[in-house]
């Protein structure tokens, strides 16, 4: 085994100990990482390693400027009451019926989440949820854990639809359709699965308590400006449009957010500084600074030795689906117990470094994508659409509402491991597809 | 006429005071709310009716939407406990650590901006230590019409 340098030393020592305070969280993940990231450029730059051309060009400008136009977009969408008009639509379409309200609303979830970003999906529909099933005397709880695991799953279908799928794609040179055409067949089962899990596991609390309640909600009351959510709406669908002939007309996908962004604001004129209060800075700087940290990692050398080291597996082609769903399955675990953010960064330079090193590195993305994007359903906390959910619960003031951790693991874990069985099968089964 | 002259005397909260006993007073004086002395014996903070209404009856799903709702909300079923067990508690878990304040000289101005601030209809005259009692927006525009200025 080749042994480390001293820069490769420094550089993982600076990594571990920035990641060693985000996952405690000690301090905000957004400072630990800037500190990173910092320490990094000082000590690459005086190692003679990392200079800060290098570092400025490690952050992923297309990750960054989609995401913040992808905020911007949605912080002029949500004011309009879309979102509360489509929740309360569905909850009269259901007539009552818990398990088809169930449905309707992790459909909606879901759907939403695989173009918009998945947490201000849930923060929205979350509180709708509590209000609609305290009118039909249902127990929340259920509904909020099925909301927030069905928009992780969503949100992992579509190149936009989380995170780490933007930094994959963008790492991988992997368009939205292609995105799609591959995750979309493994997704749908993995969310059809899922639901019937959740009906199955959720069975005593979705049967009807009250025939007679119905949801007094007036939905046209919801929306805020019929105007401006007209004009929105048209921009977010030219934009979902233009996402999937994007690398026909070879744009950036965070071009196409822009140009979204740009008809958007000449159309609506929001106020500038509620927009800009509506972007989260602390995530960006969070993404930057984790970019710049992990860049200086990959030009210690260090994510090339790892890559080296699993190459020689990999490489065989037998072992090209072990290794795929191995990765899967470790980035699923690793992501229900810590932020799945910077592993996903981590990643995607020792994925890159075993292209250079000769292998199919294709069906590794999918897998890592996948990975992050079930796994964060296995616990609380695995995900932040999670976390919003436990938290609108407390705030219900029920015993029963509760969501405790051992709460959440008993249908995260199982969802979890069915979702990736059912992941696997499908990747095993149709792996020239994915490769 | 000054603030001190415009201020109702009310009583002040205490540990253990109950909310019935709350709820009179702030309707003897009319008053939304009253200042709340701790065991040291320092005006430290206010108790209101709005505030207990509030963390007692109205969660916070339901404000998010109140513009929604319709007439039949009695399926809510709502965690709060209804008027006998509400006026049955103490003011303790109630106290807001905001005291909206003004010394008796301060102009009238000074005390509708603080008010504005805080975002409140009410404000307490307090020098130091020593209370005065309350003045309401409302009891400021009774003097506006009934006097050439105030303050």
């Amino acid at each position: 085994m080749a042994a480390l340098t001293p820069e490769m030393w420094m550089a993982l020592v600076i990594l571990l100990a920035a990641y060693g305070l985000i996952f405690t969280e000690l301090i905000h993940r957004a400072y630990a990482a800037l500190m990173g990231a910092v320490a990094m450029v000082m000590v690459g730059g005086w190692a003679g390693f990392y200079s800060q051309e290098a570092a400025l060009g490690s952050v992923d400008g297309n990750t960054m400027l989609l995401l913040m136009a992808m905020m911007m977009l949605v912080a002029m969408l949500r004011p309009t009451g879309a979102f509360e008009y489509l929740g309360i639509r569905l909850a009269k379409l259901a007539a009552g019926d818990p398990r088809r309200l169930l449905v309707y609303l992790c459909a909606a979830v879901s759907l939403l989440s695989m173009f918009l970003d998945n947490v201000t999906t849930v923060i929205i529909f979350a509180p709708l949820t509590v209000l609609v099933t305290r009118m039909l005397n249902l127990n929340p709880a259920p509904f909020l854990i099925a909301e927030a695991m069905m928009s992780n799953i969503g949100g992992a279908a579509t190149l936009v639809g989380d995170p780490p799928n933007i930094m994959i794609g963008s790492a991988g040179g992997i368009d939205f359709v292609r995105f799609l055409v591959h995750m979309g067949p493994v997704i749908l089962p993995v969310w059809l699965v899922t639901l019937a899990l959740m009906l199955f596991l959720f069975r005593r609390e979705l049967r009807p308590v009250d025939v007679a309640a119905v949801v007094d909600l007036d939905e046209k009351k919801a929306i805020n400006n019929p105007h401006a959510l007209k004009r929105i709406v048209a921009v977010m669908l030219g934009v979902v449009l233009l996402f999937f002939v994007h690398h026909t007309l070879h744009w950036y996908p965070a071009f196409v957010s822009l140009i979204g962004l740009a008809v958007a604001l000449v159309w609506l004129r929001p106020d500038p500084e509620m927009l800009m209060n509506k972007v989260e800075w602390t995530v960006l700087l969070f993404f930057a600074a984790l970019f710049v940290m992990v860049g200086g990692v990959d030009a210690s050398g260090l994510l090339d030795l790892v890559g080296s080291l699993l190459a020689s597996y990999a490489r065989e082609p037998g072992h090209l689906l072990a290794t795929a769903i191995l990765l899967m399955w470790v980035a699923a675990i690793l992501s229900a117990v810590i932020d799945n953010i910077p592993f996903t960064v981590t990643m995607i330079p020792i994925v890159a470094a075993l292209e250079q090193q000769g292998v199919n590195v294709t069906p590794l993305w999918w897998a890592l994508a996948l990975g992050v994007g079930l796994g964060g359903n296995g616990t609380h906390i695995g995900a932040t659409a999670n976390v919003i959910c436990v938290a609108e619960a407390e705030r219900v003031g029920l015993p029963e509402a509760r969501i405790s951790p051992s709460r959440w693991l008993k249908t995260g874990l199982p969802v979890m491991l069915a979702s990736l069985s059912v992941a696997s099968v499908v990747l095993a089964l149709f792996f020239p597809a994915f490769s | 006429m000054s603030l001190r002259d415009l201020a109702i005397p009310t009583a002040l909260a205490e540990p253990g005071m109950l909310v019935s006993d709350l709820f009179r007073e702030c309707i003897r004086v009319q008053m939304p709310g009253i200042p709340f002395r701790d065991a040291s014996g320092h005006i430290s903070g206010k108790v209101s009716i709005r505030h207990i209404l509030k963390m007692t009856c109205l969660p916070d799903y339901l404000i998010r939407h109140s513009h929604m709702l319709g007439d039949s909300i009695e399926h809510l079923r709502l965690p709060e406990i209804h008027g006998p067990e509400i006026l049955a508690r103490t003011i303790d878990d109630f106290v807001l650590p905001t005291l909206p304040r003004v010394n008796s000289s301060a102009p009238v101005t000074k005390a509708l901006a603080i008010m504005e601030q805080e975002d409140t209809t009410y404000i307490f005259v307090l020098d130091g230590d020593e209370y005065h009692g309350a003045v309401s927006i409302m009891s400021l525009a009774h003097c506006l019409l009934t006097k050439a200025g105030c303050g």
